[in-house]
């Protein structure tokens, strides 16, 4: 198939950073090597070894009309981003636009001192509005506001590579048609948690830190966001917009390896390289710029420069290679999209940022960017993104001169190949080997007992889907913390609580290195994670995946965030245990025989109204009596609106009232329809809905194709 | 062995397999000088820093940083010479008190 106008162009960008609160103040900053180093002032963290850090200072925080709260600083930044990106673009009216966001903390910043409040009962109307910014997707409501006309949105956490993941979650949408442009990035804003955990850690350094040099010491924690806006090389041809770059290549993966620490044979690193300019049909050769993950601490930089010395190979002499951090400070979540944004911007203008605190590399060979270079010719380039856990990405971007890529792409049919569910009596720690599973808590428990035994092989990815992550747990740290002081906090306990520790810890477990993240939308983190797992199936970056999500108990959820902040959904409040995990698989183009339970034929997830979603899955004509709704919830919205479609007069069965498992309960319906629509029991369609006012989903279940007659 | 020393890496033990999740294992799992990090207990540098701000809690004596720290985790043994030098108290409950 020609790629002619399915490119991906960049159109927007945003960027909100310790050295600027726009794009061109951010990267014209980095050009003269300023740093936006400085110590903290948003708080006190107590004896630390280092209060330097990267803070954004005089953030304007507004309201956005709609949201219906005051945002946190984190979605300040982020839609502050999201603006700057959209008002560059020029985006038409009328535009379906797709928001996807990682981050790590989202309002923890806002939050962590009330929710750590040994009483929690007592809260205020005012507390409790200031609660609504906690969840991770937090962010997308006001951003969604502050756009309008968004269709489908995303929140991602992969740790220090959720932003870059966003950008390849749009690739994805822009690649199904299901927007006109992507508004997609990173936002994660400095709090008591992620100061007391790197300290804890030792991972932090008191100077101002030296990415790849021989004496670094350390990373320097930073915030901020970067939101860029993607769409069709035939969408901004149609509008005459100008193209910043292309991302013409993405690789997701994990290394399997360790919560924190990075395979330093380098090979999954290198692998993840490669991979990413082979779908951008790229050689080293044409590579400019890397613009490295590089935090500074010993041992990323020293796996970083060794993948990337393998991968450029003879080409390393003239391929320029920096990090950002030096100058910004480590942003987390946020840092895959800043540093994706800063790659465009290097690209566009020819301009290479310098790693600023470099002296002596560790390594010879690399072509480290030691003081700004202007006027460079630039074809192509990376970003690269390394998180703990091993879940990485990398992303491939061309300068707007250079001309299509040849790849073929074909959307491939997905297949549940296998689906699985469990509740408190399943015990998963049992089950468990216990030396390879300490510290896992319910939720990874759950995690790596369903990745084990849905995995085909090692390439297996997985997407899990968590609302709140580990709140307990997380005010448990801090509460000691404050109580004892930083240096008694515990340092193995800090990697456990990033919402994305659970999918990490899955894959270490279960030696999965396919595409690994979590996502979060509520109640609805569960068929989220199933609709992001097929999306990028559909686009090839993996073959198959692990879907679902798991809600294990917390007091702090089921007492007062989950009430609050999902009401219409209240049926699902009632928290059980539970879990479930479908394995998704793309099938190869010459019509996969092997058993499947049935074939995912559509699906949508997001906040759009349900009755359009269902326009585009309609009902079989005339309609089958073999063809069946399975409803998740009971909403008056998704009644009315099932009513009001070509569905309406299909049996239904409700299991919103069933399970009580919260977030994992989409999947675990969805199972349910699986085993319904396998091959021999005379269904031909199951369409699985739920939701309510805030978002909704669907997915539409069919046969699989049926072994060959022999 | 006098009562003390075994009592102390008795205390030592106790926080190995509390502080690192240690499921499934007992005291007499752990072999008094065999070495904690890499063969052995398979224990990692995580869990070194773990092990560091337990025994600075539960026996009030403060680790080396860096380098000069790393000796001191080598094994049970090695653990409890430390304390010793460091005078540890030795009252403290295995509770941190």
């Amino acid at each position: 198939m020609s790629v002619s106008g399915r490119r991906i162009a960049v159109t927007g960008v945003g960027i909100v950073s310790a050295l600027g609160q726009t794009a061109p103040a951010t990267f014209s900053a980095l050009m003269r090597g300023e740093r936006g180093l400085s110590p903290l002032s948003l708080f006190d963290p107590g004896d630390v070894r280092s209060r330097l850090v990267g803070e954004v200072k005089g953030l304007r925080v507004t309201d956005v009309a709609g949201t219906g709260h005051e945002l946190s600083r984190t979605d300040a930044m982020a839609v502050a981003a999201a603006r700057e990106a959209v008002k560059q673009a020029r985006l038409a009216p009328g535009a379906r636009l797709g928001v996807a966001l990682g981050g790590t903390t989202g309002g923890m910043f806002e939050t962590e001192a009330e929710l750590s409040r040994p009483d929690l009962a007592s809260l205020s109307p005012a507390r409790a509005e200031q609660l609504m910014s906690y969840p991770l997707s937090a962010s997308l409501a006001p951003v969604a506001a502050a756009l309008g006309g968004v269709v489908v949105t995303r929140s991602i956490c992969s740790a220090c590579s959720s932003g870059a993941i966003a950008l390849v979650q749009g690739a994805a949408w822009l690649e199904r048609g299901e927007v006109d442009h992507a508004i997609v990035g990173g936002a994660d804003g400095l709090c008591r948690l992620t100061v007391l955990g790197f300290n804890a850690l030792g991972a932090t350094d008191a100077e101002p830190c030296r990415p790849f040099d021989r004496a670094r010491g350390g990373l320097n924690l930073g915030e901020g966001a970067a939101v860029l806006v993607l769409e069709r090389e035939a969408s901004a041809q149609a509008r005459g917009a100008e193209v910043l770059a292309w991302l013409d290549g993405y690789a997701v993966g994990a290394e399997a390896h360790h919560i924190t620490h990075p395979d330093a044979s380098a090979v999954p690193a290198a692998a993840l390289l490669r991979a990413a300019l082979a779908r951008a049909g790229r050689s080293p050769a044409e590579l400019g710029y890397v613009n490295a993950h590089g935090t500074g601490t010993q041992q990323n930089d020293a796996m970083e420069a060794r993948a990337l010395l393998d991968v450029l190979g003879a080409s390393a002499g003239s391929v320029w290679v920096s990090s950002s951090k030096a100058q910004l400070g480590h942003t987390l979540g946020a840092s895959g999209a800043v540093e994706a944004a800063i790659t465009v911007l290097a690209l566009s203008q020819g301009a290479v940022p310098p790693s600023v605190g470099l002296s002596e590399p560790e390594l010879a060979g690399l072509r480290h960017v030691r003081a700004p270079q202007q006027r460079q010719r630039l074809d192509a380039a990376l970003s690269s993104s390394f998180g703990f856990g091993g879940m990485s990405c990398v992303l491939a971007l061309a300068a707007s001169h250079t001309r299509a890529p040849e790849r073929a792409h074909r959307a491939r049919p997905i297949a549940i190949r296998a689906a699985i569910s469990m509740d408190a009596a399943t015990e998963p720690e049992k089950r468990l080997d216990p030396e390879r599973s300490r510290r896992f808590d319910r939720a990874s428990s759950f995690a790596a007992l369903g990745a084990e035994l849905l995995r085909r092989d090692a390439s297996t990815g997985l997407v899990l889907g968590t609302a709140f992550g580990a709140v307990e747990r997380t005010m448990a740290f801090l509460a000691r913390a404050s109580q004892r002081g930083p240096r008694h906090v515990p340092p193995a306990e800090f990697p456990h609580l990033v919402p994305s520790a659970p999918a990490g810890n899955a894959s270490v477990y279960a030696g999965l290195t396919g595409p690994v993240f979590a996502v979060s939308d509520l109640a609805q983190s569960g068929e989220a994670a199933v609709a992001a797992g097929a999306d990028l199936l559909e686009l090839g970056v993996a073959s198959r995946i692990v879907v679902g999500a798991c809600a294990p108990r917390d007091s702090i959820v089921e007492r007062v965030l989950g009430p609050l902040l999902d009401p219409g959904d209240a049926e699902r409040a009632e928290r059980g245990e539970g879990a479930g995990f479908l394995l998704l698989e793309a099938l190869a183009a010459d019509a996969d025989r092997s058993p499947a339970l049935a074939l995912l034929l559509g699906h949508f997830q997001g906040p759009l109204e349900v009755s359009s979603a269902l326009s585009v899955l309609p009902a079989p004509e005339p309609v089958a009596e073999r063809c069946l709704v399975l409803l998740g919830a009971s909403s008056p919205e998704l009644l009315l609106s099932l009513e009001a479609s070509s569905w309406s007069r299909v049996a239904r069965r409700s299991f919103a009232s069933a399970g009580g498992y919260h977030e994992a309960l989409g999947a675990v319906v969805l199972a349910h329809g699986a085993e319904l629509a396998a091959e021999g029991r005379g269904v031909e369609r199951v369409l699985v809905l739920s939701g309510s006012k805030r978002a909704f989903s669907a997915f539409l279940l069919g046969p699989s194709p049926r072994e060959p007659e022999s | 062995m006098s009562l003390a020393a075994s009592e102390l890496k008795s205390r030592i033990k106790r926080a190995l397999i509390e502080e690192l999740d240690l499921r499934g294992k007992s005291e007499q799992d752990i072999d008094d000088a065999a070495p904690l990090f890499g063969e052995g207990l398979g224990l990692d540098s995580l869990d070194a820093l773990q092990l560091a701000m337990a025994i600075e809690e539960r026996f009030g004596v403060t680790v080396p940083e860096g380098d000069a720290g790393r000796g001191v985790f080598a094994s049970v043994e090695a653990i409890a010479e430390f304390l010793t030098r460091a005078g540890a108290e030795g009252a403290r409950s295995s509770e941190g008190g």
